[in-house]
């Protein structure tokens, strides 16, 4: 068995963070699927950015509220205020300001929820105006193509992050080849996101620096140059490297995607292993183990 | 001889043994009588909480205060159905009368049949009507629907008399058929959405202003959840995906209502 032979008895360790599910619509594909891009742009890591946010599947224009083309965005900060702070932004920068666009709630809604358009409607000046139907309130704010409408409430969920797969193999092309159909396999699991640019991450990093006050700095157990110089987590031959990094709504969500990932990259040519990062189990609540998934995912 | 139906409610009777049901009071004409002496009672299977069958259009007050619980009224019925509900469902599958689903709160009323005038509106004295709740409409109904609404929304699949939304506070009115004349005057909130064929010359006050075509997110929005309460002429709307044609006012209460028209909008200056 190949799976067998290249994925390392190892773990990725994830933690809670407060998720959010937006469904942007437009007119057309093209602009629900920019007004996506720009909301989850610089949405990486929280080492770094406000949130982390990514696409979650395109929609069929049957699948939205308001009947139009659509795109299921994901969202995961550290507290429901640092979502709900990082949310308003985006939403109000990125998708407000997209031609034609329209911001709606993608989870239930309970006690734990985020007001977005409750604070996006002030743009309006004065002309905003709420519509409300059964448990949803609209708001209405008029802009220079007619109006952005938002909900005003988006539910929240205690999801799990930082779940991943590390892909080691012997030269670039090869390895990124296995990633993108690792990526490409991911996309088809729902409640899932891979935050970084096209679900891929190169400059894996590792907690601390030598130099104060950087909270991560570069993974050099993992980079093949500084062989010789640091103590290597790398095989022999392997001279590339590439993370991918799971947001999910739940644990059985990152656990499947991560099952899904590591069999689509396996079989590709020139992967030598597939491993996961973790803290020795020390930080993160969710232990990802991958022999244990892909025996059960 | 008119009766005044208004303990016929799904949250009072179902707390009742049947012979306590057959012993309510009700008043009938000038005198009072036993339910059981006007109406047939009897206990089925059926998982509805309350069935009331035959024609009744001189009973009134039909469930009128209902806040809990499902009725079904098998006939047409007289005025007031529904009036003041609070919470629950009644189904008429027959016509009402006047003022059906008056000031209500909350709830839904569905008639399959027509309705009278004065649909969801407030009552004379009152600042404010339906505050909530949803009515619908499968047929026609009277003039002066949604009398000062101030919150919640009424859906006439069919055609309406003069007056509808006459001094709407907020709330959605929608109309599938035609309207009459002063639709919307003296609105100061809310949103009419008029998807029959409507003439705003003949049937908008002069007090409107007309604000530009297009097919905004939250029509859709609500087309799509009616038509998935099955509302034929909703899913024909979503399929037909025509541009309305909006105006602001009534310019005589500060303007911030807003009627949208599917029909024959543009003569309007």
């Amino acid at each position: 068995m190949i799976l067998d032979d290249i994925i390392i008895d190892t773990f990725a360790e994830a933690f809670p963070m407060t998720a959010a599910r937006l469904i942007l619509t437009a007119d057309t594909p093209r602009w629900a699927a920019v007004a996506a891009r720009v909301l989850t742009g610089y949405a990486t890591s929280v080492i770094g950015c406000d949130a982390e946010a990514g696409v979650e599947r395109l929609l069929e224009p049957g699948e939205t509220p308001d009947g139009r083309p659509g795109v299921s965005v994901l969202a995961f900060a550290f507290s429901r205020d640092a979502l709900e702070k990082a949310l308003v932004n985006r939403v109000g920068q990125c998708v407000m300001t997209c031609p034609t666009s329209a911001c709606w709630n993608g989870l239930p809604v309970g006690e734990k929820s985020t007001n977005i358009g409750g604070k996006l409607r002030f743009f309006g000046d004065g002309f905003q105006i709420s519509k409300r139907l059964g448990d949803r309130r609209l708001w209405r704010i008029p802009v220079m193509d007619g109006e952005f409408t938002c909900e005003e409430t988006f539910g929240t969920t205690k999801g799990v992050a930082g779940g991943n797969l590390i892909l080691l193999g012997v030269d670039g092309a090869r390895t990124l080849a296995a990633a993108e159909a690792a990526v490409d396999a991911i996309a088809a699991v729902s409640d899932v996101i891979l935050p970084f640019p096209g679900g891929i991450a190169r400059s894996g990093s590792k907690v601390g620096s030598k130099y104060r006050g950087l909270r991560a700095s570069t993974n050099t157990a993992y980079a093949p140059m500084l062989r010789g110089l640091v103590e290597t987590a790398l095989p022999a031959g392997v001279n590339a490297v590439y993370e991918i990094v799971i947001d999910g709504l739940t644990l059985a969500a990152v656990e499947r995607a991560t099952a899904v990932g590591a069999r689509a990259a396996a079989h590709q040519p020139g992967l030598v292993a597939i491993t996961s990062g973790n803290y020795g189990g020390k930080l993160g609540p969710f232990h990802i183990k991958l022999k244990d998934v892909l025996e059960r995912c | 001889m008119t009766v005044d139906g208004s303990p016929l409610r799904p949250d009072v009777l179902c707390a009742l043994a049947l012979d306590e049901v057959a012993r309510v009071r009700l008043t009938h004409g000038n005198r009072a009588a036993e339910l059981g002496e006007l109406f047939l009672v009897d206990r089925d299977g059926t998982d509805l909480d309350l069935i009331i069958s035959g024609e009744m259009p001189h009973v009134h007050s039909i469930g009128a205060g209902t806040s809990a619980g499902r009725l079904r009224v098998e006939g047409d019925v007289g005025d007031e159905a529904g009036a003041r509900m609070t919470g629950g469902s009644i189904e008429i599958t027959g016509n009402a009368g006047s003022w059906a689903g008056a000031a209500l709160r909350g709830g839904e009323l569905r008639i399959r049949g027509n309705a009278g005038d004065g649909l969801g509106s407030a009552y004379d004295g009152d600042r404010v009507g339906m505050r909530g709740g949803f009515i619908r409409v499968d047929g026609d109904s009277g003039r002066e629907i949604g009398l000062a609404m101030r919150r919640g929304l009424i859906v006439v699949s069919g055609d309406t008399g003069d007056l509808v939304g006459r001094g709407l506070v907020a709330g959605s009115i929608f109309v599938f058929g035609a309207v009459g004349r002063y639709t919307g005057v003296a609105m100061k909130r809310g949103t009419l959405a008029l998807y029959g064929d409507v003439d705003a010359d003949v049937s908008l006050p002069p007090t409107y202003v007309a604000s530009g075509r297009a097919q905004p997110p939250f029509l859709r929005f609500y087309l799509k959840e009616l038509a998935a309460r099955g509302i034929v002429r909703a899913a024909e709307e979503i399929a037909a995906g025509r541009d309305l044609e909006r105006y602001n006012g009534d310019l005589a209460e500060g303007g911030k209502g807003e009627i949208w028209l599917a029909g024959r909008g543009l003569g309007k200056p």
